[in-house]
């Protein structure tokens, strides 16, 4: 007789959404993609689960979504799996619930933890002091630490995506952490472009959610400083509309470049993006901060040089092609003037981390529960 | 030299998880499902009683740092009432430390009645996304549209 199979439920429950698709999202689906063939069919059982019972499949999912294929599946019943796998944050965790499953039933527990910025930089994601509801007073800060401390304590295993996390949350000095395993996370596709070569002209172009922690703002004014100089160059922002940019918003749509070169373009499906990285030279990554910032690898993998942000968390990358600015505007314009004379050094296939060796990672630790 | 209850009392510390940042505490207890918050004055209370700080030095202690601080009237003795209640304290032996100096993670002005926000239903902003479900107003303000 067999051993009876594990069952393992993958936390669906910011995927049921179903509205939007950023990098968070795509980071979870392609983890499932990559656990479904990486763990043994004939010892684990992956299914799709929620905390949340009200919380059911849109029909209207986003296309991307679709392509999920645990999602694909019927949810089922969390307190009948042997191992659960938050991804995301999950502030509807049935606490008493899952340390009772825990005792009773030896679950166990991995979660993700993408980063703590709602905690470090709360004025990043929260201008109301309070929620204020019926009878809530509770801050976006205070909401998100209860999230983190309860999954502090109820994990078996709590998977950070870079070192700049794990450090982050040492530096909060709290009595409790962990044992944290720190993961990278990699690029979604590690397959180079082929360039167009019909495309002329200096193109670059930044991909990402805008909001005031990416930097559009100096980037913006990094561009306007080459185009009072005379250089011909256009730069690219792909990403949908955040929060807190407003006034941002307001300068991009009535900027004098709008549409000659400067472009803000949303929505689109995943074969634009990777035209227009194919029509790229350089790619950008200006947050202030990050848990990791996936839009390096993604933009190194296809064989564009990338100017980031000389932060903690892009330093722990070393790859040819990626090079760093420190301070504002002024000293951003004079690197991507540095940068646009270097020629692209060759990146052989494997060398930029993928998300499969970040899943093969993860696999390893369920294979250990 | 008062004790504000009868019995020294310590942090619950295997029925629940306790962590500050910034002045301010998360509680949760894993027995009730419960979540607290305490800023200010409440958290430094909890501090003192994390801290195994005998009961009659908090008056020196906290007159030292809240220019105001008088024991009666301080509501002290009523905030460790619900603490005891909510299971986040328990009566204990002896409180066996004499001194201690409070974090500086915020800026303390005059004293303020140590108050237990006590959350026992989230159930409203549970289904609420944070990282998504926002409107420019921020995070995590639910969208109109």
């Amino acid at each position: 007789m067999g051993q009876r199979k594990k069952i393992v439920g993958l936390d669906v429950t910011s995927l049921l959404h179903g509205r939007q698709v950023t990098g968070i999202e795509r980071v979870i689906v392609e983890t499932h993609k990559y656990l479904t063939n990486l763990l043994d069919a004939d010892e684990y059982e992956l299914v799709p689960v929620s905390t949340i019972a009200e919380l059911t499949k849109k029909s209207n999912m986003h296309p991307y979504l679709a392509t999920d294929p645990i999602l694909a599946k019927p949810l089922a019943n969390f307190k009948e799996c042997d191992i659960l796998f938050f991804t995301n944050i999950n502030i509807g965790l049935p606490m008493k619930e899952l340390i009772a499953l825990k005792r009773d039933k030896n679950l166990k527990i991995i979660s993700l933890i993408h980063d703590i910025l709602p905690l470090k930089h709360p004025e990043w994601f929260a201008t109301p002091e309070k929620l204020t509801g019926e009878s809530i007073t509770l801050s976006g800060k205070n909401f998100y630490q209860i999230y983190i401390q309860a999954t502090f304590a109820m994990s078996d295993k709590t998977i950070l995506i870079s070192e700049h996390v794990k450090n982050e949350i040492i530096s909060l000095g709290w009595k409790f952490l962990p044992e944290f395993n720190v993961i990278p996370l990699g690029s979604f596709d590690s397959k180079p472009l082929t360039k167009n070569r019909e495309k002329v002209g200096l193109n670059t172009v930044y991909v990402s959610t805008v909001t005031i922690r990416k930097g559009h703002d100096q980037l913006i004014e990094a561009f306007e400083i080459l185009w009072s100089k005379g250089v011909d160059i256009t730069l690219t922002l792909v990403g949908g509309k955040g929060w807190l940019v407003s006034d941002l918003l307001e300068k991009i749509n009535n900027h004098p470049e709008n549409g000659k070169r400067l472009f803000w373009k949303q929505r689109l499906l995943d074969s634009e993006v990777e035209q227009i990285y194919a029509d790229s030279d350089i790619a950008f990554a200006t947050s202030y901060d990050e848990g990791f910032g996936l839009v390096a690898e993604e933009a190194l993998s296809k064989g564009l040089k990338v100017i980031a942000r000389d932060i903690p968390v892009f330093r722990e990358r070393s790859y040819p092609n990626l090079y760093f600015f420190d301070g504002g505007a002024d000293s951003l314009s004079e690197k991507i003037m540095e940068i646009v004379e270097k020629p692209t050094e060759p990146i052989d296939p494997g060398t930029i981390r993928t998300m499969q060796a970040f899943a093969a990672e993860v696999a390893e630790i369920i294979s250990l529960l | 030299m008062t004790s504000f209850i009868s019995s020294p009392v310590e942090l619950n510390t295997s029925g629940i998880s306790c962590e500050r940042l910034d002045g301010e505490m998360v509680i949760i207890s894993f027995e009730t499902g419960k979540y607290f918050n305490s800023n200010g004055a409440a958290a430094d209370l909890l501090f003192l009683i994390e801290n195994s700080i005998d009961q009659s030095l908090w008056s020196q202690i906290l007159g030292s740092a809240f220019s105001d601080f008088k024991e009666d009237g301080s509501g002290i003795s009523e905030f460790l009432g619900l603490l005891l209640e909510e299971k986040i304290i328990l009566e204990c032996s002896e409180a066996s430390k004499s001194s201690v100096e409070l974090p500086t993670d915020y800026q303390r002005s005059t004293w303020q009645t140590p108050a237990l926000l006590v959350f026992d239903d989230l159930a409203d902003l549970l289904l609420i996304d944070p990282i998504h479900d926002t409107s420019l107003e921020g995070w995590p303000t639910v969208k109109n549209d």
